[in-house]
């Protein structure tokens, strides 16, 4: 089991996305209308040093579809 | 004797320990239903075949009429739990002596039964009810598998609009009730616990009411009559003539006062309020399930709670008139096509089913295209380049599993990926997700984006018989 984030240029690029989704794969969140996202990543690191990590990437104007797997 | 002595004690232990379970389980003639009840104290689990379904032959001698699979329904868990206690000891002492074998034998049993009520709110107890009914009502053939899952979304819908209702009411649970076995029951709180929280409240009010009243002489003690606090507020207010230094501090003293008795005043209410409510939760004898799992008593009628019920209440009607929104003709549609009695007795109106379903997903797309501002065309093309991309990778996973479980083609395979420099970099993982399971490497392809996929595809094609989806 994985969750999945894509970041995705368009609503068509998300809605592509989401029906890639495989058969058991189940859509956590995606932008709910019109208005593109903007925001920061939080990078999450499972193994030691420590989790969360502290690498940041931000996004503009998105359409975020977060899947799990 | 002394075997038989143990025999028998070993017997009693083995007997105390599964005293009184019951299980009992009744074959019903015909195509082996079964009705099986258990223990707890005493649940009813129904199975019947699936009378649609052909049996399949026996994998065993015998077994001819084995059913592919069963329908099951399992009556709601009872009101009542019990706990069963046992306990067993027992010991024994050989001795020889002049006179004989002496044995002694102690044994000490002891066994009790408690039970207690869950408290469930109405609507629980209802639709447990009601999914036991429907799963019954399917069991025996009187609803089919379509009715079956249109009256499933139906009872969600009366879910929703029934924990709605009791949301904005307040639910009423009825007090659970405690059991032992030497027959003593209880409802609602210990008695001697809510004497003494009401005893602590009261002493609280009182206290409150203490502080108030010191607090009101202070202040009437300020409000000198030479100097009256409204006098000197008004004095301060004009400007001129300033104040003294004495007409200062009496000011202070009267500001000071008014804010002890506001404060004052609002800890005697909040004490006369949870006093009032205790004595009215003591009247419905409230308590003991709150009491067991928190050690705290909740009174729902809390003066909070009328602005909570309005605030929550707007929320919750937006809930239930979305929820009866459902589209009854699209069920019915739904009943029509799938269910071969009911399509060939309305025959006529499958054609307007489809279309209407047909009208249905339009309108949806329509929606769909609205919200995100792009052309219905768009969305129907993403969502149909998304299926078959999501097709061609759950066949191409299944040809790259296959492929790489041969050392030369993996090899090549590895070779193909190296030589494309933006799929270089992902040939390990790539054979390695391929090589764990058909899954790993589906999951792994989604990932890496279309552009990648295909690549990977074109390189991969001639070794392992990929297909692009074209």
């Amino acid at each position: 089991m994985k969750v999945s984030i894509f970041i995705c240029d368009s609503p068509e690029a998300m809605l592509q996305a989401e029906a890639e989704l495989p058969g058991d794969g189940e859509v956590l969140y995606k932008t709910p209308n019109a208005r593109s996202e903007t925001g920061d990543i939080v990078r999450y690191f499972v193994k030691p040093p420590r989790s969360p990590g502290a690498t940041l990437d931000k996004f503009t104007g998105k359409y975020l579809l977060i899947a799990l797997l | 004797m002394i075997k038989m002595i143990l025999f028998l004690f070993a017997s009693i232990l083995t007997l105390a320990g599964c005293s009184s379970a019951i299980y009992r389980q009744s074959a019903i003639q015909g195509s082996n239903p079964v009705a099986i009840s258990v223990d707890a104290r005493q649940r009813v689990l129904l199975s019947q075949n699936d009378p649609t379904v052909p049996a399949r032959n026996g994998a065993h001698a015998g077994a001819a009429n084995d059913p592919t699979f069963r329908r099951f329904c399992a009556e709601p868990s009872p009101d009542v739990f019990t706990v069963l206690g046992v306990g067993a000891s027992g010991g024994a002492s050989f001795s020889q002596d002049t006179k004989g074998l002496n044995a002694a034998l102690q044994a000490a049993f002891s066994s009790s039964e408690t039970g207690a009520t869950i408290a469930r709110t109405q609507t629980i107890n209802m639709l447990r009810e009601m999914m036991f009914r429907t799963c019954e009502r399917y069991l025996s053939g009187a609803i089919s598998p379509a009715d079956f899952s249109i009256i499933s979304a139906r009872d969600q819908r009366v879910m929703v609009s029934i924990l709605a209702i009791e949301q904005l009411t307040g639910s009423i649970t009825p007090p659970a009730v405690a059991m032992s076995a030497n027959g003593e029951g209880s409802t609602g709180m210990n008695a001697t616990e809510m004497v003494k929280l009401l005893a602590a409240k009261q002493a609280d009010l009182a206290s409150a009411g203490s502080d108030l009243d010191k607090a009101t002489k202070a202040l009437a003690a300020a409000d000198a009559t030479a100097a009256t606090c409204e006098t000197l507020s008004a004095k301060k207010a004009a400007g001129t003539p300033a104040l003294t230094t004495d007409e200062t501090a009496k000011l202070k003293a009267c500001d000071d006062g008014k804010a002890a008795v506001a404060k004052a005043t609002a800890t005697r209410d909040v004490a006369q309020a949870q006093y009032d409510d205790l004595v009215a939760a003591s009247k419905k004898g409230l308590g003991i399930a709150a009491a067991k799992s928190g050690g705290t008593v909740n009174f729902d009628q809390s003066t909070a709670r009328t602005d909570a019920v309005i605030a929550v209440s707007n929320t919750v009607e937006n809930i239930v008139n979305n929820t009866f929104r459902q589209d009854e003709t699209q069920l019915f549609c739904f009943r029509v096509l799938t269910d071969p009695n009911i399509s060939a007795a309305l025959s006529p109106i499958q054609t307007q089913c489809l279309n209407y379903l047909t009208t249905k997903v339009a309108s949806d797309e329509k929606a769909l295209a609205d919200r995100y501002g792009i052309p219905v065309a768009n969305i129907v093309f993403a969502q149909q380049t998304g299926v078959t991309l999501r097709t061609t990778r759950s066949v191409n996973s299944q040809k790259l599993h296959a492929c790489v479980s041969d050392a030369g083609r993996a090899t090549r395979a590895n070779q193909a990926l190296a030589a494309n420099a933006a799929l270089a970099s992902q040939a390990a993982p790539f054979l390695a997700a391929s090589q764990e399971s058909a899954t790993a490497i589906e999951q792994y392809l989604f990932g890496i984006g279309t552009v990648a996929e295909y690549q990977a595809y074109d390189a991969l094609k001639s070794i392992c018989g990929l297909g692009d989806g074209s």
